[in-house]
Parts: C-alpha cells; structure tokens; sequence
C-alpha cells in the first residue's frame, strides 16, 4: 500500500508518505509557511522512496477543524495531487487523527479531543474502538461550558485541556488522562486513510473539500 | 503550446485555455456576487471557501469546452497576486499541485498584467509601445508599456479607484452593490445642467488621480437636492461626467507625454459606454488607435491569466522552484 498524506491544519506542517509497511514522514513547525513547504517536502519523501504521484493508492489530508487558510491550503493540494490521474483522496478529521496518535501511543479506547477554536469556543469530538478510532458523536465547535460528555475513563487530548482548563474542570472526574500537547501529525493519518481504502469510503478529488465546523464567519 | 489559466483574486473563481495555434479555446466563471451582496462588499474568508468549492469542477469544464484532456496542458498560468491572500491561495496551491501531478510548469502571473493584456485576446490586438489605463475596482494607473513585460507606472490613483468611486457614489444613491454599472445605466436618464463636480488634479502636471473628495461632493449634491429619482439620475450623469472627463485629460496627457497615439483600455471600468465614446473620439482625432478587451474580459477572468502565463511559459519561463508563493501587495512596475 503507497498513501501519502499531510497536514496543515495547526501551525505544524506535516507531511507523511506509507511505502509498503515503512512510514516515513517531516514535521516542521512552520507558522505561516504551510504553502511555501510543502510540495518540496512531498517532493523529497517521494523521491526517497522512489515512487511516482501514480502509483499512489490514496491520497489522505486533514480536512479540519483547524486554521482555516490551513484547511484550505491542504484541500487544494489533494486536489490538485488527485485530480488528474483520479487518485482516491481520504479526508480525514483532525479530531480522529489525534484521537488515532494517542490510541496508538497510550493505547486508550475512549478518547476526547479538545481543540481551541479561539473566540471562546473550542473543537470537540469523542472517539472510541480498539485499531481505528471512530466517532461517538457528531463533531461540534462549541463554548467548553456546553460540551456533554457521558461515561468515565477518557483521556483529554488537545490544546483546549490547557487553554480552557478552568472551564473544563467539571470533567475531571471523567478523565483518566490528560495530554494537551498533542499537535496533529501527517503520520497518524495514514491508518485513517487506509481504513478509508478498506470500507470505500474515500473521495474523489472535487470532494477533498475542508470541514470548518465554525460556518459564521461575519 | 496550451495553457489553463487560473484566477482566484477575488470574488470570481475562473479557469481558461489558451492555445498558441488556436488562441483562446475555453473560459469559465463563477462569480461569487451573490454572497457578498448582502454584506456591501466582497468577505475574504467566504470568497476562499466558494473558491475551493469551484476551482474543480470550473476546470474540468474549462477543459470540456477546450476539448482537451489533462495530458494536452502544457503549462499552467495563476494569478499570485495582488489580491485577497486566501483567495489567492486556493488557486495557487492547486495550480501548482496539479503542475507538479502532470509534470508540467507554472507560472504565478501578476493580476494587473492579465487586465492589461487582455486586448491582446481580441482579433486586432495592440502593437507595443503603447499607453495603457487600467481601471478597475481596486486600480487607476496609467502606464506606458514598451514591450509586452516592460510597464512603466506613469500615474495612478493617491486615494479611491475609479470603479470604487463608482461603487461608493451607487452605495450613497442605494444602487446596490457593486453599482457602478447600474450608476453609469441611470446616467443615462439624467440630464446635464443641474449639478457639477470637481475635476480633482486635472491641472497639476502629473498623470496621478484622486477621486475620494468626489463621493463628498456627491453626498453634499444630493442631501441639498430635493432627493427626486431625475435629481439622483441628474447626480449619477454629473459625476459620471467628473470621472470620465478627469480619465480622459490625464490619459490625453499621459499620450502626449510618451508620444504615442495607441491607447490600451482595461479593467472593469473599461467597460463604461461613455468612456469607451470618449476615448475612441480622441484617438480619432489623434489619428491613433484604442484597444479595448470584449466587455466580459474587462472584469476578472481566466482568460487574461491564461494569456499573460501562456506568454512567458512559451519562452520557456516558469516558476523557480516548488515553493508555493502568493503576494497580496504586488507592485506592477518594471521599466
Ligand atoms: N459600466 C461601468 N461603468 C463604471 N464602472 C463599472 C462599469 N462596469 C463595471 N464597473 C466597475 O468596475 C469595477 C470592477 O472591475 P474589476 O473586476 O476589473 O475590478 P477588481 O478586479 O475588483 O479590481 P482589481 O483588478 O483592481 O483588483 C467595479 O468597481 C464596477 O463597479
Ligand atoms: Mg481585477
């Protein structure tokens, strides 16, 4: 299986690409600079690996929420990576991806992801399974003060458990951990995507298209 | 050699094909007017999110009408700027993405340039050296363009553009937005005699505009008059007249100064009936000619972009390296 995959949805850009069972991958802290990087970092970990855009199988990219231009960024590339040669494209949740990374590193089951969302409000989304994290709820962008969340031993992954952590403190008593550090890395889009390849439930290039969850923007 | 274009400035989202056998093979446009129109002015972050909704699908149907698979492109021409930074974006990053998938070469082009070869579309197109007026809603310049590449800024707006006069005196006249075209159609039903306004630096040497002290006396004129609609159709014909007369003496000026009787007309404002009569006059009584794009291509489109790219990627010039670079303020000047 060849999936390459990337995001820039926070100020990390990351990029990602799975040849055969070996995942090689660049991450940069590069505020602003998500554009000019990269398609010379695919570039490199393609001619690395000595494969072509072609003989991919899928192309994965988080499709929000995060920063907008970010999205954006990260959508028209799919789409303009995909769009000729009808390359399947995975849109991956930002949320499932860091649910997915902790899954992996600290193999918990029931996860709950926190991003800040600035302006008072924060990204949400909870996640569970064994092997491939799955959504339990629609994901929402919401005040910290409305999130709902029922049953005990989450873990709290995200920014947001730092940011809003006084208005969020009413969960305590639900979670069994907390990592706010976690950034989004391309890497744990990989798995996603390819779950995405297994249940067809990939795109096509027109539909590589960003999820804000924040829809009133003026 | 064929070239998609690609424009995401602003609120149009277009794509073109352009053909050095077959010139102008395909254009598509979707203007994004009906979701900034409730808010009296283009939303930067809704004109990026119509962007990436379109740019696909506008670009398999600009390859449709041209006839033409993704293998037959040989190059790719996108606007990088100036423009609105997210909208750019969109069509930069997957200009560049799809180069990179069909290995083939981009080239960011610079908005104003694609305005000012726009003529260059039609079947008798300018010859250089010639003065160009580019006027549209963000610019009001006048240039002298020696070569196709080589555009000398010999004057240009200190404050409002032309076409953002016109918007903002529609706006004041509740016209809507953008009204400049609806302004210029009222015109027409008024009648001169009742109301002038200023000319502003029409007797200073220079070739610059200033067209913001123009709403004032406009807003002054109309909450004076008996706010009638032949009042506001008197105001419209009058500050009609002020723009287009101030256009007029400076670019008589500016083709004096450079000693040139070919005059280039482009950008939306272009487009205005009245200035297109007067201009053609006076190239006529200079015994010069004036080039003007078709009205569709004096606003925003891909087929300036696929032009102006088409231009250079022929000779071989392309973008440097794979980084992907947008430039919201971007000045046209180079000699
Ligand atoms: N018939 C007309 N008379 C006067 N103004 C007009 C007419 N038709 C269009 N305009 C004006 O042209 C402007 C739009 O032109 P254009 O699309 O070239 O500008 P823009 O792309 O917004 O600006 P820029 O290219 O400088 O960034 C608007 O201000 C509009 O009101
Ligand atoms: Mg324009």
């Amino acid at each position: 299986m060849k999936i390459l995959a990337f995001d820039t949805s926070t100020q990390q850009c990351s990029v990602a690409l799975l040849c055969g069972n070996e995942i090689k991958d660049i991450s940069l802290d590069a505020p602003n600079q998500h554009a000019e990087l990269l398609l010379p970092l695919i570039h490199r970990l393609l001619h690395e690996a000595g494969l072509s855009l072609t003989q991919l199988n899928a192309i994965g990219f988080s499709r929000g929420p995060g920063s907008f231009t970010g999205l954006r960024i990260a959508a028209s590339l799919a789409q303009g990576l995909a769009c000729a040669h009808d390359i399947p494209v995975a849109a991956i949740s930002t949320l499932q991806m860091m649910a997915q990374a902790t899954h992996l590193t600290q193999h918990a089951e029931r996860i709950a992801v926190a991003m800040d969302a600035r302006m008072q409000q924060i990204y949400w989304g909870t996640f569970a399974g064994t092997g491939i994290m799955l959504p339990t709820c629609p994901e929402q962008v919401l005040s910290p003060n409305e999130v709902i969340l029922a049953g005990k031993d989450w873990t709290a992954v995200g920014t947001a458990w730092q940011v809003y952590s006084d208005s969020l403190l009413f969960l305590q008593p639900q979670l069994a951990h907390i990592d706010t550090k976690s950034l989004p890395q391309a890497r744990n889009l990989i798995p996603l995507a390819q779950y995405q390849i297994e249940q067809k439930l990939t795109v096509s290039a027109e539909n590589a298209l960003p999820i804000y969850l924040r829809d009133k923007v003026c | 050699m064929r070239v998609l274009g690609i424009e995401t400035s602003c609120d149009e989202t277009a794509v073109a094909v352009y053909d050095s056998q077959h010139g102008l093979m395909s254009h598509q446009l979707y203007t994004q007017l009906p979701v900034h129109q409730q808010y009296g002015g283009v939303v930067p972050e809704l004109a990026s999110r119509d962007h990436i909704r379109k740019i696909l699908p506008l670009t398999r149907q600009a390859l449709k009408q041209a006839h033409s698979a993704w293998s037959d492109i040989d190059g790719i021409a996108y606007t990088a700027g100036p423009g609105l930074a997210g909208a750019l974006l969109v069509g930069a990053v997957f200009a560049r993405a799809l180069g990179f998938s069909l290995n083939r070469p981009t080239l960011g082009v610079h908005h104003l340039e694609g305005h000012l070869l726009a003529p260059f579309l039609e079947s008798t197109p300018p010859v250089p050296p010639f003065v160009a007026l580019l006027v549209s809603g963000g610019h009001t310049q006048l240039f002298y363009v020696s070569a196709i590449g080589h555009y000398r800024l010999l004057g240009e707006s200190l404050d409002d553009a032309a076409g953002e006069a016109f918007d903002k005196v529609a706006k004041m006249l509740g016209l809507g937005y953008p009204g400049g075209a609806a302004l210029a159609a009222l015109a027409e039903q008024g009648k001169p005699g009742f109301f002038t306004f200023p000319r502003p630096l029409i007797h200073r040497p220079d070739l610059n505009f200033s067209f913001s002290g123009l709403k004032t006396a406009v807003l002054q004129a109309w909450k004076k008059s008996g706010q009638t609609d032949q009042d506001k159709a008197n105001i419209a014909y009058a500050f009609q007249e002020a723009v287009i007369d101030t256009l007029l003496i400076k670019t008589e000026k500016a083709l004096m100064q450079m000693h040139s009787t070919r005059l280039v007309v482009a950008g939306g404002v272009g487009a205005n009936t009245l200035l297109r009569t007067r201009l053609s006059a006076c190239l006529e009584k200079m015994q010069g000619q004036v080039f003007y794009p078709r009205l569709e291509f004096c606003t925003d489109n891909a087929a300036m972009i696929a032009y102006a790219g088409w231009h250079y990627l022929k000779e071989g010039k392309q973008d440097a390296d794979l980084a992907i670079r947008v430039k919201a303020r971007w000045e046209l000047q180079n000699g």
